[in-house]
């Protein structure tokens, strides 16, 4: 049942695995792990004891014949007896016959074969002496009496794994059992996997039959689960439980025969990649997996991507630019960007022309923290400390408008997927962002006392409350603020102040119970956003009592009259 | 048939565990989805393990609960299956009349019950499938012969066809109540019974009256 292609795939992974053996255990590991999200220790040892288990094969010649036990590894004497029976029962007539392995054979005929199998002779089956039934029932005695299943022990908790992590009713599940299947046997030794291979070869063309034999796949599952997986030492009830939980994938095996032994796609690319680099980078690679595998669903990206052709074609843009060389014109681009996309937090840039259209959250912005604190900020006298590469740096970093973070590593090769990260990836990459020391260098001292900030602070509901939208703020806006809190202290252990910056929002929101609901950020006033985002907040600054670089906000340049015109927030 | 004295008839549902044994293929299931809902089902399929099920017959005065295990006939699971023939008053070994190779491990069946449980067990030989009398392997006298030398109850039955099943179950029932396990507490209700079975004297022993064959 095996193309050409297949063969050709089989003959190259032999290849691949003579010449990079270590290479092909991680890749096939790696794949699996990946499948059934195991950490890498759990597989780790798993693979360890079949790599042992590939020199602990008992010869077969050792072991005693009166005892009529097949306690030995495969060996080719004892397969080439084990494929007499298997020939025979892929007869036409024999696959024919109703109840193929579920009959009884007779006792007796089946202690005569077995000897004669032992024995190394070749059976007669023409002369009808033995049945087919006997034959069945021979065959999978030699299965069960094997010292541990053909699947060998270590590889019967990953079945148990994919049993209950995976349902065969659902398309979905079927693909991943398939996968994780292919990938166990590749970890099998060769006469094991060559064995199972014509086991099932032999049960598909069985449940073909149906019709006249009455074996369903389900129906052979259930006779050969315990026989093909189960360790030998399972006590009765574990049997019994795990092989109920197994039948399914054995039967779902069965059905699947013809792309059984077929090696995934995913881990055949990764070989010839591999494959291919290995023989120009050889020994710069050794150790490390190369992968294909991906944690994007492409389908899904596509398809938002035809739905929101805008996000998709601002993505491609900011790529565009991004690769554009380090000139003053990019940088100009992407300042433009940036006014245009919101400002995006957490870094941004402000223009202390603001503009005119200004909605009425804004003028109570203005009015509660601009107006006054500008003033106070202008009293204190501003510390500015400038650095023009840490400028740069910001200048050239662009924000998506979806997620409001920098955007840092765009190519042409990931560009699909930016504007469907998931947000645990956003999350990374907003780490990367402040591990990154030209960012985080971007802290600006301007003094303030503590009492002024929790006074703004306390001030703000209240004025607010006079507005149409109070209550889109309190606890959301704690939420969003500490979340913001969290990540700074997070990244930046330096800035001790802002621990004590959220415990000021604390106390405000404390003090702001009564105007507390449970609305989500989303919403919250536009207005607010725009503060909470850094925009205003001019004013809403603070220092600590060193007086060090514990600050959030900065004026950096200064007009004539002496007002900011650039503000800068980093977190 | 059985005629009780109706005497305190609530007070004894008797719970009695019955075991189905036999080799693959011989239609335990079979039988009891027979017993159980009067059905056939025309699937074949291979049962994973132990099944249970329960039910209440009612005789003309007093009700009987009867547990009803149903084991896999495979060989793998056969270390599952003590335990089970332990715990139980009945076992019913099957067998198929158009396979004699199951015919013919019917007595290690027997010898595993009675290993585990002696003669404090009532022993039922089932021949089933007895509409395939064409293919027929196994001739009755053949199995009746062997029913006496092991000194079991004897049947043939046919659970595609509703042949005999009821009739075997209503054999059991006459036979447990020799079994009851708590007689020596409820003496009246034993007495009773025991009066009212013992007629049907065929291969009575003296010290041991539950077991004998009908044939």
């Amino acid at each position: 049942m095996l193309t050409d292609e297949d063969t050709e795939d089989g003959n190259f992974i032999e290849l691949f695995k003579k010449e990079h053996n270590e290479q092909f255990y991680v890749l096939v590991k790696m794949h699996l792990s990946f499948l059934l999200h195991m950490t890498t220790e759990e597989s780790e040892c798993f693979y360890e004891k079949v790599k042992l288990r590939k020199w602990n094969i008992v010869p077969f010649g050792k072991k005693s014949k009166h005892k009529q036990s097949l306690d030995a590894a495969l060996n080719q004497n004892i397969l080439k007896q084990v494929h007499q029976l298997i020939n025979f029962l892929k007869l036409d007539s024999n696959l024919n016959s109703e109840g193929i392995f579920r009959r009884t054979g007779s006792l007796e005929r089946q202690n005569e074969l077995k000897n004669l199998l032992l024995q190394g002779c070749t059976i007669n089956f023409s002369n009808n002496h033995f049945t087919v039934h006997d034959c069945a029932s021979v065959l999978k005695w030699f299965l069960a009496d094997l010292p541990e299943p053909i699947t060998t022990d270590i590889q019967f908790p990953i079945y148990c794994q994919i049993a209950e992590s995976f349902k065969t009713t659902e398309a979905a599940h079927e693909i991943k059992i398939l996968q994780s299947v292919q990938l166990l046997f590749l970890l099998l030794p060769k006469e094991n996997k060559n064995l199972l291979q014509d086991i099932f070869e032999l049960l598909h063309l069985v449940m073909l039959k149906e019709d006249t034999n009455r074996m369903s796949s389900e129906n052979l599952a259930k006779l050969f689960t315990p026989h093909l997986l189960c360790p030998r030492k399972l006590a009765p009830e574990v049997l019994l439980k795990d092989s109920q939980i197994l039948f399914s994938v054995v039967a779902f095996m069965i059905k699947k025969y013809p792309k059984l032994f077929k090696i995934p796609a995913q881990l055949m690319l990764d070989f010839r990649t591999h494959h291919e680099q290995g023989t120009v980078l050889n020994d710069s690679i050794k150790g490390a997996a190369h992968t294909v595998f991906s944690f994007v669903d492409n389908n899904k990206t596509a398809k938002e991507n035809q739905e929101n052709v805008t996000d998709a074609a601002l993505a491609e843009l900011y790529a565009h630019i991004q690769s554009l060389p380090e000139t003053s014109k990019k940088r100009k681009l992407v300042k433009q960007f940036n006014k245009q996309n919101g400002q995006g937090t957490p870094l941004q840039v402000i223009r202390s022309s603001a503009p005119k259209n200004r909605s009425f959250g804004d003028s109570i912005k203005k009015h509660m923290f601009h107006k006054k604190l500008l003033k106070n900020v202008k009293k204190s006298g501003l510390t500015q400390m400038k650095s023009s590469s840490s400028e740069e740096v910001l200048n050239e970093t662009m924000m998506t408008p979806r997620s409001r973070k920098p955007v840092l590593l765009v190519s042409g090769t990931n560009i699909n997927n930016l504007a469907k990260l998931s947000p645990k990836l956003t999350h990374l990459m907003e780490e990367d962002s402040f591990n990154n020391p030209g960012t985080s260098k971007k802290l600006f001292v301007k003094s303030k006392s503590d009492g002024d900030l929790n006074e703004d602070n306390k001030s703000t509901p209240l004025k607010l409350n006079k507005t149409d939208s109070p209550k889109k703020l309190s606890h959301s806006f704690k939420n969003y603020m500490n979340s913001r809190d969290m990540l700074t202290i997070d990244n930046s252990p330096t800035d001790s102040s802002f621990s004590s910056r959220s415990d000021d929002f604390q106390s405000y929101t404390e003090f702001n119970d009564s105007f507390r609901d449970n609305r989500a950020v989303e919403e919250m006033s536009d207005s607010m956003l725009y503060i909470l985002d850094g925009n205003s907040p001019n004013d809403v600054s603070m220092e600590n009592s060193e007086g060090e670089k514990k600050l959030v906000l900065k004026p950096r340049q200064f007009d004539e009259n002496g007002k900011p015109i650039v503000f800068e927030t980093s977190f | 048939m059985i005629t009780l004295s109706p005497k305190n008839p609530n007070h004894n549902l008797k719970k009695y565990k019955l075991v189905f044994l036999g080799e693959q293929s011989v239609g335990k299931t079979s039988m009891i989805t027979r017993f159980m809902y009067d059905s056939f089902d025309p699937n074949y399929q291979a049962t994973i393990g132990i099944d249970f099920l329960s039910k209440t017959i009612y005789f003309h005065d007093r009700t009987v609960r009867l547990q009803l295990w149903d084991t896999a006939g495979q060989e793998r699971f056969r270390s599952l299956i003590p335990s089970y023939i332990r715990d139980s008053q009945v076992a019913v070994i099957v067998y198929d009349i158009t396979n004699l190779n199951s015919f013919e491990l019917t007595t290690r069946w027997i010898e595993d019950v009675r290993s585990e449980r002696g003669n404090q067990v009532v022993v039922v030989l089932v021949g089933n499938k007895v509409d395939l009398e064409s293919c027929r392997e196994v001739p009755t006298e053949k199995a009746e012969k062997l029913a006496k030398e092991l000194d079991v109850l004897f049947i043939e039955t046919s659970a595609k066809c509703s042949y005999n099943v009821k009739q075997l179950f209503k054999r059991i029932a006459e036979a447990l109540p020799d079994l009851d396990p708590d007689r020596h507490e409820d003496n009246n209700w034993l007495q009773e019974v025991t009066l009212e079975t013992k007629p049907k004297k065929n291969n009575q022993k003296d010290d041991n009256n539950k077991d004998y064959c009908f044939c």
